[in-house]
């Protein structure tokens, strides 16, 4: 699984143990609020349940990224289901990729992007506030019902793309509040690890799709060049332009910039020679 | 419409929406990603089914200008596109209620301004209708309709094909089938998914033949290497292709985009030159320079007079 930049949000930590093994995570010691666990590319908090314990762990993961722009994030759980018929009739322990969330107290709707390339059943879920049972006097949706997936939501998608954002649900009743076995639980989730691993690298695949003609590599020298110079920001943008432009222009690498790395530069004003310099030779290209 | 559509794609997971705005409309969607595959959007137009034609569309002196949005995206991607810069999705809706666009069309022909010219109606405007015939076939529905209107006159523009689609249908001398051209080198480079420029002027010539009134397009110009010449070629090509006693008239424009669709395209987007060249703004437009513009076009039209005669080319500038 290629999994840079994975940010995972389970409710429970009966839902995240089996994660936590299989990914070799090991618990941030440096994070006191939230219970946050690690690899290099994979991040998972356990949030508690509700969604405003959810949006606060998925902002609070969120919130520190630099670059939000190749994250994904991914709400993880158990949830009821109600009524899922047809090609969506479903069994306990069957797993959904949510195409739609509905809150049921606000009424309002939120769609995730569904461009992923990965077979998997899609289904509604609905979020609510208590714990439902269907012997309660109140009507969802048809589909499946949680507590934690409207408030993730909109938590993940003030950072992110709504193709950046998956909801993956594993039904766990048909809306009977009971207490749950967490090594049940576990096991519901565990089963679901390949095909959790399917939807990562396909989503992966989606956000590392490359629209810049610059590679990692050419915004490394030009952040070389700008440290070395010492250039504003806005000489910054007009050196990425320009180089940009350079390699469409010429369909050739950039030119060699590394002069500019190491010379030595007294002050702004030789800074700037310098990068009108450089600017002149990309935009000559 | 509607049911059609639901019947035809029965294998696909259908997700429904209150108001298409709230999917289509959504914050920090990503064009590009969504276009590589886009959702088809049933939804219902309440307002605006008709606009007021602007100024940048050539318009042969016509003055009852309008244009309708029947569809909102297109199933081609060219990179000049100003599409990726207008809608924040690349989803593809269809408005399935198009009985309510059919209405403000005879309304809006009844309440034009000159009454000496019919209502200049241009369906594909944000879009290409035609190619998308075979999905939703509203080139079908508006040819018949325009067909029972005396004073209406349609432009239905296209980088398609897919004449075929439609070529079943009564002649009307109220449809103009306009076909986009470009030099190959253009058209493969930057008009992806379209066909290919000889498989346009197949289509283009078999309207022809049949008697429809058939515009060509030269709109964009893009100044590639050597476009001189590349676009002298694509002119001898076409009129080979169709005689030029049939073809009604053409249309002659340079690349030019509203600047700040051009910057949220870049800000997605940084992989194709067309959108990093040297334009110059003026107003709200970007386009080649002052300089460049005229020598463009004057070029074209020069080129094209010695098919058509100059009444029957409009330049935008
Ligand atoms: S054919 Fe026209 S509307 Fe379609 S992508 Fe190309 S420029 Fe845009």
């Amino acid at each position: 699984m290629s999994s840079f930049g994975t940010y995972i949000v389970t409710a429970l930590q009966a839902e995240a143990r089996p994660l936590i093994s299989h990914f070799g995570l090991k618990q941030d010691t440096t994070c006191h609020a939230l219970r946050v666990y690690r690899s290099d590319r994979i991040t998972l908090v356990v949030s508690g349940t509700g969604k405003v314990k959810s949006a606060i762990a998925t902002t609070g993961v969120l919130q520190p990224v630099a670059e939000t722009s190749r994250a994904i994030v991914l709400n993880l759980g158990i949830s009821g289901a109600s009524n899922l018929k047809g090609d969506q009739a479903c069994e306990i322990g069957d797993g959904f990729l949510v195409n739609r969330l509905f809150d049921y107290s606000s009424g309002r709707s939120y769609y995730p992007d569904m461009l992923a390339r990965c077979e998997c059943p899609e289904a509604m879920l609905t979020t609510v506030d208590r714990p439902l049972d269907s012997k309660d006097d109140i009507s969802v949706p048809d589909g499946l019902v949680d507590m934690e997936g409207s408030g993730f939501f909109e938590a993940a998608a003030t950072f992110c793309g709504p193709h950046q954002i998956a909801l993956y649900k594993v039904v766990s009743d048909f809306l009977q509040v009971e207490k749950l076995d967490k090594e049940w639980v576990s096991d519901l989730i565990s089963a679901h690890i390949p095909r959790l691993e399917s939807i990562c690298d396909s989503y992966q695949a989606i956000v590392h799709e490359e629209y810049d003609v610059l590679s990692d590599e050419d915004r490394n020298l030009l952040r070389r060049v700008r440290d070395n110079l010492r250039l504003t920001v806005s000489q910054f943008k007009i050196l990425t332009e320009s180089a940009r432009f350079c390699k469409l222009e010429s369909g050739n690498p950039l030119p060699d910039l590394s002069p500019y790395f190491t010379v030595s530069v007294s002050g702004k004003h030789e800074g700037k020679q310098h990068f009108e310099r450089i600017r002149e030779r990309l935009l000559a290209s | 419409m509607a049911k059609s559509l639901l019947k035809r794609f029965s294998q696909s997971t259908v997700v429904s929406v209150a108001n298409y705005k709230s999917i289509f409309a959504r914050p920090r969607q990503h064009f590009q990603t969504q276009k590589q595959s886009s959702n088809l959007i049933l939804a219902v137009k309440k307002e605006n089914h008709l606009y007021p034609g602007s100024g940048q569309v050539q318009g042969f002196g016509l003055e009852n200008f309008f244009y309708n949005t029947l569809t909102l995206n297109c199933v081609y991607n060219c990179d000049y596109c100003y599409l990726q810069g207008m809608y924040p999705s690349a989803n593809q809706v269809v408005f399935v209620n198009s009985i309510d666009f059919l209405d403000a069309a005879r309304s809006a022909i009844s309440a034009r301004t000159n009454k000496a010219q019919p209502l200049y109606l241009c369906i594909s405007y944000d879009t290409d209708l035609l190619a998308f015939e075979n999905v939703v076939p509203y080139c079908r529905e508006w040819i018949t309709f325009a067909s029972e209107q005396t004073d209406l006159l349609l432009e239905i523009r296209t980088k398609s094909a897919s004449y075929r689609s439609i070529s079943d249908l009564p002649v009307t001398d109220r449809v103009i089938l306009a076909w986009t051209l470009s030099p190959e080198i253009v058209a493969s480079k930057y008009e992806r998914g379209a066909p290919p420029v000889h498989r346009r002027l197949e289509s283009a010539a078999s309207a022809a033949k049949k008697g429809w009134p058939v515009r060509l397009c030269f709109d964009p110009v893009i100044t590639v290497p050597d476009w001189k010449s590349h676009y002298q070629k694509l002119i001898e090509t076409t009129f080979d292709a169709i005689p030029c006693r049939s073809v009604r008239d053409a249309t002659v424009g340079v690349f030019r985009m509203n600047a700040h669709y051009l910057d949220r395209i870049r800000k997605q987007r940084q992989n194709s030159d067309i959108l990093y060249s040297r334009y110059e703004k003026e107003g709200e437009n970007v386009s080649y320079s002052k300089e460049q513009r005229p020598e463009i076009t004057s070029y074209i039209r020069d080129l094209l007079t010695r098919h058509l005669p100059p009444e029957r080319i409009e330049v935008w500038t």
